[in-house]
């Protein structure tokens, strides 16, 4: 160590000005280059590849259920349904975009219900008009009570 | 908590705001490596690669040493491992150096009031670069790390690889030889 102690001591002025040269030129070197540019997709974490191609596919086997589900359900139950299923047909909470399933079979429940020939109309409608209406709505439309 | 654990959390905390570590250490890396290849295209190019690799292996930095020297090892073996290739060997024979030697003392001129002092810094600096391009790739290595980014011989041993003794013995011969051609100049 001493010897090399020794030549920096006697070269310190030359080392001092090679320094500073370097220093000067590579920050006006740094200065005509582009910027470090780290991959977009990697600053936000790490997705695997498979989370994109599985995705398609699982939104396929929701919207499977779903048709499944519409498809399993007659009037009648879902207008016994109704009571207990309007809590969920509330408004999300802020900020939620999907309606669940549940929320949107309510919806399109209510909607046919409301559209239902009056032959279809719950039981606890007077009974003296049934006939009468059955027979209107054959007149309309054909429908076989 | 002992010093040393709030030192280690503190480099591993910093790795976390990589934006930073990249405006904080780019120069240093960049002066590293342009000083080494002289050659400001490859340098940068370099200076990119290393900070990707620090970014693809930042969660396997254990703070075991300063980030600055971690970055530096990087550096090097990117440097190392840039040699060996036969691309790059072609170049050598093929190209000049983009880096003028006799541009180097001219980074001084603004900086000397008068032109005596001025003349002997540029006259110094040049004959120091012309020296350090014919010391061998560990030498160079050894003697910008110590000359230029100031580091002392165990950070240099850390970031090359090398043990210390051998840190040494290259430091040695470097400034031997060094001393040799700056004598015969100035």
């Amino acid at each position: 160590m001493t010897a090399i102690e020794e030549m920096e001591r006697e070269l310190a002025e030359p080392l001092r000005h090679f320094r500073g040269a370097v220093k000067a030129m590579a920050e006006r070197e740094l200065a005509q280059t582009r910027r470090v540019a780290l991959p977009a997709e990697k600053k936000v974490g790490w997705r695997p590849v498979w989370v994109y191609a599985w995705a398609p596919a699982g939104l396929l086997v929701v919207l499977m259920a779903v048709g499944l589900m519409m498809q399993s359900h007659t009037p009648m139950q879902q207008a016994e349904n109704h009571g207990p299923n309007v809590a969920q047909t509330e408004a999300p909470p802020a900020g939620q975009q999907r309606l669940s399933d549940t929320a949107l079979m309510t919806e399109i429940d209510e909607d046919l219900n409301q559209n239902a020939p009056t032959p279809l109309a719950p039981l606890e409608v007077s009974t003296a008009n049934t006939q009468a209406n059955t027979t209107q709505a054959e007149g309309s439309d054909g429908v076989q009570p | 908590m002992d010093c040393s654990t709030v030192a280690w959390k503190a480099q591993v905390a910093e790795l976390d705001d990589f934006d930073e570590v990249v405006r904080l250490y780019r120069p240093r890396i960049f002066r590293y490596l342009v000083a080494t290849l002289r050659d400001r295209d490859l340098a940068e190019s370099l200076t990119q690669d290393c900070f990707l690799k620090a970014w693809n292996a930042r969660h396997q930095f254990r703070g075991d040493s300063s980030l600055m020297t971690w970055l530096t090892r990087i550096a090097v073996n990117l440097v190392r491992d840039h040699a060996r290739s036969q691309r790059m060997r072609f170049w050598q024979k093929a190209r000049a150096e983009d880096l003028d030697p006799a541009d180097i003392g001219d980074w001084l001129a603004e900086e000397r009031s008068g032109p005596e002092q001025s003349l002997l810094a540029r006259e110094q600096a040049g004959a120091v670069w012309d020296a350090v391009k014919v010391l061998s790739p560990h030498q160079r290595t050894v003697f910008l790390l110590r000359f230029v980014e100031e580091m002392e011989l165990p950070q240099i041993a850390d970031a090359t690889g090398m043990n210390e003794n051998t840190v040494k013995s290259h430091l040695y011969r470097a400034l031997r030889s060094v001393r040799e051609k700056v004598g015969t100049r100035v």
